[in-house]
């Protein structure tokens, strides 16, 4: 009896320590080990997570270049309008007010995704000389770049919704001040002095250097745009006048003398529809700035690819977010340039057949249409003649340009035919060599559109044209038709244009581009903007209003 | 389909690819395989006092495999995607518990002491433009491009203790007291939670003065206090981890980086719930009445909320207690047989509770809103929680009607008609969980018949039918107009303007949204949930085997005034936002034939 009762002790003895053993210590039992991901501690504790901060940076400069929505406040200007049904969109080709317009806040929007750049580099510029094992040298560019992004994404807001706050760490402020415009600007021209004197010219190591580009933002990057910051602080609103224009003025021929010394690789195209090919995509000299895309991995709004069907015609396959307006392209000069950009015709899905594009069995818009961001999938260049679903299918790989070689010359021309200051011979010959391109005589150095004798006043003009020709559409632009306009002032003058919507002929100036297609006109064909455009100007619609979520969490947040 | 066999897409309306030829050209597969084990030890070690443990061990093994095909759509590349991952749960309980009668007087001593831990691993691939599509998802050699791959791991981990003392004296008066420890890996510091909670009752009916009383066979009053805690926030969600971000530079190659986007809650614990219950037990008339009422309520303190972060600072959000609610409402259930014969017997339960929900503390700030990352089609945020209000609440703009141009009129915060609001006009209008939720329940046999019918029924909530705005405007999902009242009665096609229901779709100036009330709709129903049918074979007949024949219909018919398809549809199902019909598909009608065999 006494060896079962011993024997029955330690069975029990037995299974409470094999309990026990299921328990090694009640403390670490609770800790949280997140195996596979760091925590804020691990930053820039290694060498290699310099340039991984790098590739973050751009992976949201990515996710801010990619989609129509994020350039949506663009279609101010008079190059763009949008469709009826999305409204969306044509809040702001009304300039109107609506604090919750989802083109702001969403995934893809612009004042979301400007501030999520604005976060990234702030991650840079507060961490990254912990990183060990790096040179002066490294952390340097690393903050340069940083900084560059930073100053670009305040540049862009600035244009947008005025008075913004300066952001410069991570820690939640939720009563912090809005600053003033003018100091939104100084803020952007130290970071952008920094990024110019740290930013190497030329970059030589792969990804940031490849095929003899390059692929991130570089000193010269940091020069054009400094030159248009300066070029907009001459303008409204802050119409800081000739001392700024002259800044631009020197700016922008450091650019252009580094050019013609061979210091920086930039060159134009000799012929315009290269600009935006297929063929040049990887190879493209013109650009100063910009964004690569690539559909290796796939479409969707956080890839590595860029949506390419915004501005199509819906009857062919695209979305329609972005059309032409009919009077800029009236206005706009015959030739190779505008062949590359406008498109003449696009095959109709339902009728089944090649159409002008202002035929009118149309659901929402038979407005002109940007051709220049469809890009096929297959290796060849993108044709009119076939509906984009066959080719294409909606997403897509074409290099996002922010700025390009010429756009700088005519900030040069124009600058100097605002002040009077620098150079005007070498103003002239600069517009006469962008235009010269459009106009598809490049090897006819004879050939100057503009005479010599023009006054500083007809200089300026001429060069402000010539841009908004130059980068017609280009929502991506850092200075678009919209910019143009509202540093001039010219908003109000356009609003009031778009109340009148006068009627436009348009096949006439059609057949004239087109003449081998007479056959699609059956009769003359009159238009006017079906998005109408109501109320008075008051210089207030040139700012956008502050996402309502954002100004609940922080009423400071105000003009 | 063309000539190649690639399936075309819709030429007139629809940005998306035929759905059909998704369905049969892609493969979308998965397999799981599920290992439970469970050891349970239990020991008498003296007179009243016993141990026992338990083990339980899950490991469940899951694979997903897709293939996008060529012939999806027109210039498609193909894809594939093939993951494996595992999850390991284990959980052992040990228990001493301690009991004694003596004198009538009943207690029962018992100590718990608890580990849980879930582990989850994940490892798959994905790539782009296979050589051939004849491998499936089976060869990632076959892939030309896009090659990537994910890993995933998370560990969730609880210890929890307690002990209770339950004591009754002669079946007449208990009482039980409780106190609970737990501590959650989630919180970064704060990891424990005390929870102590109380039960009384007494059963009157067996008090000596009512022993002589025909009315009530049974009456029982009870009373309850409690504490529990909520831990419902993912593992790693207060540390604040770095977020990793990949750029391809236009290459083939993905370069990956790091930043910081989330922030850390280094001070979040529990949230916790004080529970109060009183109720009454009655049974009369021979048993074959019984009633039973409840009251609660229930006061959360520390609600678990992820508070937004503005969008200038990066948007998304971090977790936070903040703030109290209560809920508060009555049960009852009252079940009787009428009739009980040899022949037939009827019973019948009918059921109603009710249930009332305010938000009494947001700590100092106005507003909260529990959806601010919501986007794409519905453009915004569509529920708010402020002091004062339920805990779920619809904050859209106030829909008048059309004007003469075909615009939706919206009334803003000064009380006039405007087409294009702010987000100020915005009022807070409906509520979408139930008033009142009530059930009816019927059992009635004849001989070896059984018929059994349950009606259901919510009343007091309203829906936001947003599927009925997709389909009766333009978005840019289906480019144009997919419904035949949206058609039919939208202000562009009536003959008479005032019949108009929708709005123009040529009007510039006009402003369609689903935020509106025109889409909100009262979901009130009653559904009758369940109706079976079902015979038992007389025994002579078939001898050594009990055979019963049954036929049942679930949700065979709903009455609502609600325009959907389903009036208890929901987008989401936690009770901040709850209520939108946004695409989900309706509860199933099902049939069912039962076959029971008895050997």
């Amino acid at each position: 009896m006494k060896n079962m009762k011993i024997h029955n002790m330690k069975n029990k003895i037995v299974a409470l320590c094999l309990s026990a053993l299921f328990v090694s210590s009640c403390s670490d039992f609770l800790e949280e080990d997140p195996k596979g991901q760091m925590t804020s501690l691990e930053s820039f504790t290694e060498r290699t997570d310099l340039e991984g901060s790098i590739n973050a940076l751009y992976y949201q400069v990515k996710m801010a270049s990619g989609y129509i929505g994020i350039y949506a406040p663009m279609l101010k200007g008079d190059d763009m309008t949008s469709i009826v049904s999305k409204t969306n969109f044509t809040d702001w080709d009304q300039f109107i007010s609506n604090d919750g317009n989802s083109m702001m806040t969403s995934g893809v929007g612009c004042w979301s995704c400007m501030w999520n750049v604005v976060k990234a580099a702030n991650y840079i510029i507060n961490g990254v000389a912990n990183t060990p094992d790096v040179s002066q040298e490294e952390i340097d560019m690393a903050i340069g770049e940083a900084r560059f992004w930073r100053a670009y994404a305040y540049f862009w807001m600035v244009r947008c919704w005025g008075p913004l706050p300066l952001i410069v760490n991570s820690e939640i402020d939720l009563d912090i001040n809005t600053a003033s415009e003018e100091e939104v600007y100084n803020f952007i021209v130290e970071d952008l002095r920094f990024a110019e004197e740290h930013l190497p010219a030329q970059f030589t190591t792969e990804p940031w250097g490849m095929n003899g580009l390059n692929i991130i933002a570089s000193k010269g990057a940091a020069q054009a745009t400094l030159a248009q910051v300066y070029l907009t602080m001459a303008g409204w609103p802050l119409n800081k006048g000739d001392e700024y224009y002259r800044l631009a003025v020197d700016k922008s021929k450091e650019v252009i003398d580094a050019v013609e010394s061979g210091t920086y690789y930039y060159r134009m195209f000799d012929e315009f529809w290269k600009v935006y090919s297929r063929q040049y995509n990887k190879n493209n000299t013109e650009i100063i700035l910009g964004i690569y895309f690539t559909k290796d991995f796939g479409g969707g709004d956080a890839s590595q690819a860029a949506r390419g069907l915004a501005e199509i015609p819906e009857e062919t396959g695209g979305f329609s977010d972005m059309r032409a307006e009919i009077k800029f392209w009236l206005d706009y000069p015959m030739g190779p340039r505008k062949k590359a950009i406008f498109g003449d015709v696009y095959y109709h899905m339902q009728d089944q057949k090649v159409v002008p594009w202002f035929y009118d069995n149309v659901t929402n818009c038979n407005n002109p249409y940007y051709v220049m961001y469809a890009f096929a999938n297959d290796e060849v260049e993108y044709d009119q003649t076939r509906s984009y679903s066959e080719q294409a299918d909606g997403w897509s790989e074409q290099t996002a340009s922010f700025i390009r070689l010429p756009q700088v010359y005519l900030w040069y021309a124009e600058a100097v035919g605002r002040s009077g200051y620098g150079d005007r011979a070498k103003a002239i010959e600069l517009l006469n060599t962008v235009r010269r391109r459009a106009d598809g005589k490049w090897n006819d150095s004879s050939y100057n559109y503009y005479p010599s004798t023009l006054s500083n006043g007809e200089l300026a003009e001429a060069a402000y044209n010539e841009h908004g020709w130059e980068i017609a559409g280009c929502y991506r632009s850092v200075a678009t038709r919209y910019h143009d306009q509202r540093r001039m002032h010219r908003l109000g003058d356009y609003f009031n244009f778009r109340l009148e919507n006068p009627e436009y002929e348009v096949t006439e100036q059609w057949l004239k581009e087109n003449p081998d297609k007479a056959d699609m006109v059956t009769g003359p064909v009159y238009m006017r903007e079906r998005v109408e455009v109501s109320g008075a100007w008051s210089d207030d619609r040139a700012y956008a209003p502050y996402p309502s979520v954002d100004v609940s969490l922080n009423p400071n947040l105000k003009r | 389909m063309d000539e190649n066999g690639v399936y075309l897409r819709d030429p007139y309306c629809s940005i998306a690819a035929n759905p059909y030829g998704s369905l049969v050209s892609n493969d979308a597969d998965g397999e799981s395989y599920n290992v439970k084990g469970y050891i349970d030890f239990r020991f008498n070690i003296l007179k009243g006092l016993t141990f026992s443990a338990q083990g339980a061990f899950n490991l469940a093994n899951a694979s997903s495999y897709s293939l996008s095909s060529t012939k999806r759509e027109p210039s498609a590349i193909s894809a594939m995607g093939n993951s494996m991952n595992r999850t390991v749960t284990y959980q052992e309980t040990n228990n001493l518990t301690f009991q004694r009668d003596f004198n009538g007087h009943n207690l029962t001593a018992t100590g718990v002491f608890e580990i849980y831990q879930k582990e989850y691993k994940n490892v798959g691939v994905n790539g782009q433009d296979l050589l051939s599509e004849k491998t499936g998802y089976w060869n990632i050699n076959a892939v030309q491009s896009g090659l990537t791959g994910a890993t995933n791991y998370t560990k969730e981990q609880m210890v929890s203790a307690f002990g209770r003392v339950m004591y009754n004296y002669k079946n007449r008066y208990y009482a039980t007291a409780t106190l609970r420890a737990d501590g959650s890996s989630k919180f970064m510091n704060n990891k424990w939670g005390y929870f102590p909670s109380g039960a009384l009752a007494w059963n009157i009916a067996e008090e000596g003065f009512m022993r002589d009383q025909r009315l009530f066979q049974r009456m029982k009053l009870r009373a309850s206090f409690g504490v529990t805690g909520n831990q419902a926030i993912n593992a790693y969600g207060t540390l604040g981890l770095l977020t990793l971000a990949n750029y391809a530079y236009g290459t083939g190659t993905l370069y990956p980086g790091y930043w910081q986007s989330t922030y850390s809650s280094p001070d979040l614990t529990w949230e916790k719930t004080y529970s109060y219950d009183v109720g009454l037990d009655l049974s009369f008339l021979k048993q074959r009445v019984n009633l039973t009422v409840d009251w609660y309520r229930k006061n959360t303190k520390d609600l678990l909320f992820a508070k937004t972060i503005p969008y200038f600072y990066g948007g998304g959000s971090y977790w936070s207690n903040v703030g109290e609610m209560y809920s508060t409402g009555w049960e009852f259930t009252l079940d009787a047989y009428p009739v009980q014969t040899n022949d037939f017997e009827w019973s019948t339960t009918f059921t109603a509770s009710y249930l009332k929900t305010k938000v009494t503390n947001l700590d100092g700030e106005d507003f909260l809103i529990p959806d601010a990352s919501r986007g794409g089609l519905m453009e915004g945020n569509v529920f708010i929680m402020k002091e004062g209000l339920p805990v779920s609440n619809f904050n859209l703009w106030k829909w008048v009607g059309l004007d003469e141009n075909g615009a939706n009129l919206y009334q803003t915060a000064d009380g006039g008609v405007t087409t294009s609001p702010t987000d100020a006009d915005r009022v807070v209008v409906g509520n979408p969980v139930p008033k009142w939720n009530l059930g009816w329940n019927n059992t009635l046999r004849y001989k070896n018949w059984e018929m059994n019918i349950f009606f259901r029924a919510s009343t007091g909530f309203q829906r936001l039918n947003v599927t009925r705005f997709a389909t009766s405007v333009m978005v840019p999902e289906s480019r144009f107009i997919t419904s035949r009242e949206g058609f039919e009665k939208s202000w562009d096609i009536v003959a008479n303007k005032a019949d108009a229901e929708f709005a123009s779709s040529k009007n510039s100036l006009s402003r369609a949204t689903p935020r509106s009330t025109q889409w909100l709709e009262d979901a009130d129903f009653l559904r009758l949930q369940n109706v079976s049918l079902s015979y038992v074979f007389p025994k002579r007949w078939t001898r050594f085997v009990g055979v019963t024949l049954g036929v049942s219909a679930q949700n065979l018919f709903t009455i609502t005034k609600y325009k959907g398809l389903d009036p208890e549809t929901s987008n989401s199902s936690t009770d901040k936002e709850l209520g939108l019909d946004y695409g989900n598909y309706p509860s199933n009608r099902t049939f069912t034939f039962t076959l029971k065999l008895d050997f």
